[in-house]
């Protein structure tokens, strides 16, 4: 209750609550009905993703950060089995 | 003061540091929540790395990611975040199980299970906010259900809900995601891991602790964990990059929610949106209670049984439903 007030602040100036609560409605609606030159780029580029993460993968970067996680890997399996001198300390 | 002086504080202090513990703190399970800790420090610095190139706005987040996910380097940060978010939860969940099957919230450790009740909340959080902020459908679905479970909530419903809904939430949610919630966290995590550290570890069940190991052969252990878990997560954010969904449509419904929601994607065929939140309510107040039903000091009691069995049969049934979910086709719930 004590933040009330703050939250209850319209972000769109001071707009009543159900105006406020359309806005998101709204807002979707014009980016997904439009039928504008831009809409239709947008659109493209949206539908792209899984072109662009496909070519990307193709580099050489990609194979640069596979071999790094793989060294860090075989890194994590030599700290663990490793064997080292005994550090065991007797209790007293 | 001579320096042979200055020689023996600066021993003493070393030595210090690499106090005595227990020798079962090698084991894997009384590891798994310093592995979880680090885990939390590389999500911290893939995500304040990413907040430079984020633009969290309702037009701009999944398009920036798009631009970010369009270099090698960037696909990985973002594909090892996201990854890494959702290990982060199964860690969380890991290191509970541990501490539920060891009673290792019982007596002086109580307070310390409140904080990780706590934590593992704020982390649910996280991932929730993580998945609006990219703004795409998936993003959408999980705002849409958030707003009309909101809804629901008596007196601070309205306004909460208010708060949420506009042209503003991307950034409200950004806001959330990488300053309150990262807050919240460290105000949680420090108590928590003070009281580690006053408590000791937890000992093992029904044994006494005759072996002890140096601290830094338990840190070494822990960073081992760390080399082959998030290196595994790094070598499959390249090989799997995470999804991104188109923009959101208003009306449909067609992605689920990360894995760990799976199981509220059941329990809201079975009962519908309206009774959403009761169910994570009521596992809340289950963990809360847990150190209450189960207190007594004896590992071999029949409480200690019944807690351990019911705990793994409430889990075994959640593994189901997450399998169930992610197999079957979606389901529209939003009205």
């Amino acid at each position: 209750m004590l933040f009330s007030p703050i939250v209850t602040m319209a972000q769109e100036g001071d707009e009543p609550k159900e105006k406020v609560e359309k806005v998101t409605e709204k807002l979707l609606q014009e980016q997904t009905q439009s039928d504008s030159p831009e809409h239709t780029e947008d659109t493209q580029t949206k539908k792209d993703f899984a072109e662009i993460t496909k070519a990307v993968e193709k580099g050489t970067v990609p194979t640069i950060i596979k071999v790094i996680s793989l060294a860090v890997i075989i890194a994590g399996f030599a700290i663990l089995y490793l064997p080292r001198k005994k550090k065991e300390v007797s209790n007293g | 003061m001579d320096n042979n002086e200055e020689d023996t504080e600066l021993k003493w202090s070393v030595k210090d540091f690499n106090y005595p513990v227990p020798a079962h703190a090698k084991q894997f399970g009384y590891s798994v929540g310093g592995v979880t800790f680090i885990g939390f420090i590389l999500l911290m610095i893939t995500g304040i790395i990413m907040t430079f190139f984020i633009t969290p706005t309702v037009d701009g987040a999944r398009d920036s990611i798009m631009v970010l996910s369009s270099k090698p380097w960037g696909l990985w940060l973002r594909s090892f975040h996201s990854w890494m978010s959702e290990a982060f939860i199964f860690l969380i969940i890991l290191h509970m199980t541990r501490i539920v099957f060891t009673g290792s919230y019982r007596g002086s450790r109580k307070s310390n299970w409140f904080y990780g009740i706590g934590l593992m909340v704020i982390a649910f959080a996280f991932l929730f906010t993580g998945s609006v902020v990219k703004w795409d459908q998936e993003g959408y679905e999980a705002y849409m259900h958030a707003v009309e479970q909101v809804d629901l909530l008596p007196v601070i419903g309205p306004p909460i809900s208010a708060f949420i809904q506009g042209t503003t939430v991307v950034m409200r949610m950004f806001v959330t995601h990488t300053i309150v919630l990262p807050l919240l966290f460290f105000l949680l995590l420090i108590p928590h891991l003070v009281l580690m550290k006053l408590n000791g570890l937890s000992p093992l069940p029904g044994k006494k602790v005759t072996q002890k190991i140096k601290l830094s052969t338990h840190i070494g252990k822990i960073f081992g964990w760390s080399f082959i878990i998030y290196g595994l997560i790094s070598f499959l954010a390249m090989q799997y990059p995470a999804v991104l969904y188109p923009g959101p449509y208003s009306g449909t419904e067609i992605t689920k929610p990360p894995w760990i929601f799976l199981v509220l994607y059941q329990f809201e065929n079975w009962f519908g949106m309206k009774y959403l939140s009761v169910f994570p309510l009521l596992m809340i107040l289950g963990l809360i209670l847990l150190p209450y039903i189960d207190s007594k000091k004896d590992d071999y009691s029949i409480t200690r049984k019944i807690v351990v069995w019911s705990y793994i049969i409430i889990m075994a049934i959640f593994i189901t439903m997450i399998i169930n979910i992610a197999i079957t086709p979606p389901v529209k719930h939003l009205g």
